[in-house]
């Protein structure tokens, strides 16, 4: 009787240890989740708040003493087709765009979750600047099956160490500030035209404005942290946390919106 | 018995490594495609919205599986109708999981397949422990 007493007990304990267990850890697992890492996966909106790495330690990639801005993707990609209407915007402050031709990403047979997303394609595209260099590539058209432009060595050493499993869209900013992936959301653009794409983002309202405009600040920030190194005038900064008032100072005479 | 235990007990040490690396470091970092077009691409699986349900990822879902079942191990809890509900829910999510992606992803995630291997591996553990043991049938969770 005892004997059959005693089996109980441990059962009992062996049962209330385990639920108490498995509560306490899933329930901090998932606050872990929710408060650290949630932000960095797609939001309601369909933002990626993922931010740029920042290598402060690297030396400054310049052509002909301007900046050189990286873009390495591919037609048929539906996170690069997001990323460069931000690309766009963002070099717009500081050069001129022509050539910029409106595609749409890999059609949903095969690319079945973000099909037919509106964009520009970079394969003719041509930046003029004063401060920055574009080096650009699109590795595949539209359907992925053939090669458009390869990395020149320098493009491809960086790719290699700072993009070792080789997504793409890729982003360099003077070798000193990397993206890989988008902080566009391409579920935004789903079932879009180029022409609604373009008037939402002319009329700066909607959610797709508010999140090309939020990227495009990102990387205008990297530039300008990235171009006052160039200058000379090294300030102090640990991250690319800037908001655009501080940059807005930093360079004294030109709102960058 | 002792050694099911134990083989239950490393197949759920792996696979809820696998399933924390997946939810905390891989899934975060892919906004991207993969520039290699091919079958094997974690980005082409964990970039689909097939990698959550109900905005809960399948990744940290997975985790939660297989601490049960470290758990249950580990605290030689030998409850039938928990290993049982387990064992059910692990083997629908990862037959639904599997048609995700060879049928409607049509690419296979490395890390998933990795947690995938060690959840057959305490599927069939749990499966010979319930067929060959005196689980007690009576305990309820």
């Amino acid at each position: 009787m005892k004997k059959q007493y005693n089996k109980r007990r441990k059962k009992d304990s062996n049962r209330n240890r385990f639920i108490v267990l498995f509560v306490a850890i899933v329930l901090v697992i998932i606050a872990i989740y929710y408060l650290f890492f949630q932000g960095h996966s797609t939001t309601s909106t369909g933002v990626y708040a993922t931010n740029l790495t920042y290598y402060p330690n690297n030396s400054p990639i310049t052509q002909e003493g301007k900046l050189v801005f990286i873009y390495v993707g591919a037609e048929y990609c539906p996170y690069c087709a997001a990323e460069r209407w931000a690309i766009v915007m963002a070099l717009s402050h500081f050069g001129n765009w022509s050539n910029l031709e409106p595609i749409y990403s890999a059609p949903p047979q095969i690319e079945p979750n973000y099909p037919n997303i509106p964009t520009y394609t970079f394969v003719n595209a041509i930046y003029k600047s004063d401060k920055i260099v574009f080096w650009e590539v699109e590795l595949y058209n539209r359907y992925g099956n053939v090669s458009l432009q390869k990395m020149n060595s320098i493009e491809q050493q960086l790719f290699n160490t700072y993009d070792p499993s080789g997504g793409i869209p890729f982003i360099s900013i003077g070798g000193i500030y990397f993206r890989i992936g988008s902080g566009v959301s391409p579920a935004l653009f789903v079932g879009l035209s180029f022409q609604e794409v373009q008037q939402q983002i002319n009329s700066k309202q909607g959610p797709i404005y508010q999140a090309v405009y939020q990227e495009s600040q990102q990387l205008t920030n990297a530039i300008l942290n990235v171009l006052n190194i160039l200058s000379g005038h090294v300030i102090l900064f640990y991250d690319n946390n800037f908001t655009m008032h501080t940059a807005f100072n930093l360079n004294s005479n030109k709102a960058y919106e | 018995m002792n050694k099911l235990r134990i083989s239950i007990l490393a197949f759920s040490i792996v696979g809820f490594g696998d399933s924390a690396f997946i939810t905390f470091f891989e899934s975060k970092a892919l906004a991207s495609c993969s520039v290699n077009i091919s079958l094997i691409s974690c980005e082409n699986v964990l970039n689909t919205p097939y990698a959550s349900i109900f905005g809960i990822p399948w990744s940290l879902l997975g985790m939660i599986w297989f601490l049960a079942f470290l758990l249950l191990s580990a605290t030689k809890y030998d409850s039938f109708y928990a290993y049982l509900t387990f064992v059910v829910l692990g083997t629908s999510s990862i037959i639904y999981l599997l048609y995700l992606e060879f049928i409607v992803v049509g690419s296979i995630c490395l890390y998933c397949t990795v947690a995938h291997i060690c959840a057959i591996g305490i599927i069939l553990s749990s499966i010979y422990l319930i067929r060959n043991s005196s689980l007690n049938k009576k305990e309820l969770i």
